[in-house]
């Protein structure tokens, strides 16, 4: 074997590592305590972000199995009710990857759009969860509030972050 | 012939592909299922949900406490680097406050002094000391519908379920999972909070009840009571495990049914908790600083006091 191969199957091995990385990244970024005061209750749904771009995107890199598993560990990390985001992301990724072809041929306006309606329906999925499980009914505000600061982060996360990590997990063009 | 063969190919790879769709498309649905299942079995068994999240906990925790690490000395030096700017005019009002607190002072050892000689004469028995522990946050609210931080604290530290968690300001919550060496804190604005509590002037019972919202509510107050708004409220104890007397919240409005409370505690921004024991183990004489646990930072106390002890 030439150095050459092992340096090619290293680089092809991180690579395939970044979705998963920016998985856990997101994740981390929604529990680490920032220091703004507020932030834990409107924390944008950055997993979700992360979700549905690597659905259309890449989607081998993330088989139901990993947003399951990325969602379990959102859970028992952020209190939530175990299982909760788990179903959230696998649903997510289930529809995501089903439209995949025609979202990745969509002007960026409309992929923005699908993320706004995925984000809505989560929301509510969500509170629905919730009110289900608690036998009450909690006020909806705060997850709306949560729901549209992550619309309106979408862009810019996804030009700062998951753009140039698709471009170098797919062809090592680093923009 | 060629062309046949490529055909046979083709097909064969279009049913592999097929094939994987439907097999992703089937795990799909049962790891979906299996979610529910666990939220179901989360909410029969509770017990184990919780032992299982304190487990995690464990896991997760020492990761937050080390990725936390560069984030929190970056927001010291933040804190540090506006600190400088506004010196003079944070200099002008901390002496204000010094003299201010230094006629405080002078009251509470007053009280003090006579409370000790009253308690005397009645042959008073005072309350179980306690001991306070402190827990750093490393994990922040990340539940949409949870208000609760995971904290470096656990059974190893002398934690246990229940335990009240304060800020030098007033009560933040209870911990509820508790794992060897993490814990979650559950606030007291979370849905799932209730806290009995008195109004410190008029001695009336309440529960003050989360609702998510950050200003959670006082019910059951009885009828009579008169409750307007800027009076304190402390803990009971009526629960066995909260000590007497710990500062919650300040009556914020009234109107009716309504009634809001402002906690004291900052909940918008955790950094230290001070977790506090009053189980009967740890009552030794050596351990038992005073309540409320305020330790005055150095340089803050009058020359009169010093002299005094």
């Amino acid at each position: 074997m030439t150095p050459t191969s092992v340096w090619h199957r290293l680089d092809q091995t991180a690579r395939a590592l970044v979705p998963g990385l920016i998985l856990i990244l997101a994740t981390l970024l929604s529990l680490l305590p920032l220091g703004i005061p507020g932030w834990g209750q409107v924390t944008p749904p950055f997993l979700l972000m992360a979700i549905f771009w690597w659905s259309i995107h890449r989607p081998q890199s993330i088989p139901p199995s990993v947003a399951f598993g990325i969602g379990l560990l959102q859970d028992l990390a952020s209190g939530a009710p175990i299982g909760q985001s788990a179903l959230l992301l696998v649903i997510t990724q289930w529809i995501i990857s089903g439209q995949r072809r025609f979202l990745a041929a969509q002007p960026f306006l409309l992929v923005w759009g699908s993320f706004a309606l995925v984000t809505a329906v989560a929301a509510v999925l969500e509170w629905v969860c919730y009110a289900l499980l608690t036998v009450r009914i909690p006020p909806i505000e705060s997850g709306l509030i949560r729901a549209g600061l992550g619309v309106a982060l979408f862009p810019i996360v996804v030009r700062l972050v998951l753009l140039p990590a698709q471009r170098f997990a797919n062809d090592g063009v680093v923009s | 012939m060629a062309l046949g063969k490529r055909d046979g190919r083709g097909a064969a790879i279009g049913t592999v592909q097929q094939w994987r769709a439907t097999a992703q498309r089937l795990s799909s649905l049962l790891l979906a299922m299996t979610a529910i299942a666990l939220m179901v079995m989360g909410k029969l068994d509770a017990t184990l949900a919780e032992r299982v999240r304190a487990r995690a906990g464990d896991v997760i925790a020492p990761v937050l406490a080390f990725v936390s690490e560069p984030i929190s000395s970056a927001n010291d030096w933040l804190e540090e680097g506006t600190h400088l700017f506004a010196l003079v005019r944070e200099n002008a009002r901390l002496r204000e406050e010094n003299m201010r607190l230094r006629q405080w002072q002078d009251s509470a050892l007053k009280l003090e002094a006579e409370n000790a000689s009253l308690r005397s004469l009645l042959a008073y028995k005072p309350d179980p000391a306690v001991q306070t522990r402190t827990a750093r946050v490393v994990g922040d609210q990340a539940g949409q519908y949870v208000r609760s931080v995971l904290v470096m604290a656990g059974t190893k530290d002398g934690i246990a379920k229940g335990q009240a968690a304060m800020t030098g300001a007033g009560l933040v919550g209870r911990a509820t999972d508790v794992g060897f060496w993490s814990s979650r804190i559950l606030l007291l604005t979370d849905l799932n909070s209730n806290i009995p509590v008195i109004i410190e002037e008029s001695r009336e019972r309440a529960i003050v009840s989360g609702d998510n919202s950050d200003f959670p509510r006082l019910i059951f107050v009885a009828q009579d009571a008169r409750i307007v708004p800027g009076q304190r409220v402390v803990t009971s104890g009526h629960d066995g495990i909260f000590p007497v007397g710990l500062p919650v919240g300040i009556v914020r409005s009234v109107n009716g049914n309504d009634i809001r409370i402002a906690p004291l505690a900052d909940l918008s921004r955790l950094e230290l908790l001070q977790l506090i024991d009053t189980s009967m183990s740890s009552l030794t004489p050596e351990t038992a600083p005073a309540l409320p646990p305020v330790a005055p930072a150095p340089g803050t106390v009058p020359r009169k006091a010093r002299g005094r002890s």
